[in-house]
């Protein structure tokens, strides 16, 4: 499994692959498949991590206790998107919804952790290494790009919904297509 | 052009065909998978220092390209391409480009202790706290910037590439080639 997985990651040209291959070494057959769905614009694949996983991540960073505490109030998502089409594809955060079956849920987005961090004293150097295991909040993938990363919320122990829209073409306008994946849930 | 009684030699023909074939990416050609071509905004400074505390070349470095690296040890993709990058500064030692690794957001004891591995003969620039790669703006990390020798940010070069394939290989080498007009 552990060869299957390096070479999915060869696949995908990002630094994210680290949390599909690193934790699956501490959880082994608790692991679950990731989600995952290929259309004719783009393959989405999304993941769970688990609380222990991500502390352990970050720790292994030198993330301190106050840093590991904010991490482990939030549940973590690992979305990653290959652009397998010839024409662009927007990743945009703010045409996504998340929610319960009552609530919309308010996604932690990446302007708040900046501001978590700057609050906790956490260092400039650590802040920078988390950014870059966030998803962007926009991108235009580019044919063969691919993106990968975190989006988080706070920790909740009910199912959820994700929808996640995405424009097409260069200008947007080559229409839109949307990914739905229900009972999403997070692992605490 | 030529005047009538003009008759191309034929090493003349081998030569000329030759720097075609070398320069043609830079040309205008087929770019290598994941390339992309920018339209030459001027590259952010580098206020870094090397590893052993040597500061940065500065930007432009006159008559050369810089292939500049933005790579961090905790990413996968990013340990898969540092061997093929150690082998490309070895086949470009006589080619007019300088290769600039700039580490992300880790400490000279984590570098060392992975670079000393990988690629031994690399001597990173310290980006000890991430703002450096900040203002650079990459899409993620790995990615890699050419800029040319006026300072102008060429192409970018999206995720982890195989530098020792023959497509980037000869991609890096026709940019410094005659001819070329990124």
């Amino acid at each position: 499994m552990m060869q299957d997985l390096r070479e999915a990651c060869n696949k995908y040209t990002l630094a994210f692959c680290v949390f599909l291959l690193i934790p699956l070494g501490a959880v082994g057959a608790e692991e679950t498949e990731p989600f995952k769905v290929e259309n004719q614009w783009f393959t989405f694949q999304l993941q769970i991590r688990t609380r222990e996983q991500l502390v352990a991540f970050y720790e292994g960073r030198g993330f301190g206790p106050k840093a590991l505490q904010e991490i482990a109030g939030h549940c973590f998502v690992t979305v990653f998107i290959r652009n397998t089409g010839n024409q662009v594809v927007w990743l945009e955060l703010k045409h996504w919804r998340l929610y319960t079956e009552f609530d919309p849920i308010t996604r932690t987005e990446r302007d708040q952790w900046r501001q978590i961090w700057q609050r906790s004293g956490t260092p400039l150097a650590h802040q920078a290494t988390f950014g870059w295991t966030l998803l962007p909040e926009q991108r235009d993938l580019l044919p063969n790009e691919t993106v990968g990363g975190n989006i988080t919320l706070p920790a909740m122990d009910q199912p959820f919904t994700l929808e996640a829209e995405f424009y097409l073409g260069a200008d947007r306008k080559a229409g839109h297509t949307k990914v739905k994946v229900e009972n999403v849930q997070c692992k605490l | 052009m030529f005047s009538a009684n003009y008759k191309p030699s034929v090493p003349g023909i081998v030569l000329g065909v030759l720097i075609l074939i070398l320069a043609w990416p830079a040309v205008g050609g087929t770019l290598p998978k994941g390339v992309i071509r920018l339209p030459g905004t001027v590259a952010p400074p580098l206020p870094l220092r090397d590893i052993d505390g040597k500061p940065a070349p500065k930007l432009p470095i006159k008559d050369r390209w810089a292939f500049v690296h933005f790579w961090a040890s905790w990413c996968s993709p990013c340990r898969r391409e540092m061997p093929t990058i150690q082998k490309l500064s070895e086949e470009t030692q006589n080619d007019p480009i300088d290769i600039l690794l700039i580490n992300t957001a880790e400490s000279e004891d984590t570098v060392f202790s992975f670079l000393g591995i990988v690629a031994p003969d690399l001597t990173p620039l310290m980006d000890l706290d991430g703002q450096v790669t900040e203002k650079w703006q990459p899409r993620g990390l790995p990615s890699t910037y050419l800029v040319d020798p006026q300072g102008k940010l060429r192409y970018l070069v999206l995720g982890g590439r195989d530098w020792t394939q023959p497509e980037y290989l000869r991609f890096i080498k026709s940019l410094g080639s005659p001819g070329s007009n990124p």
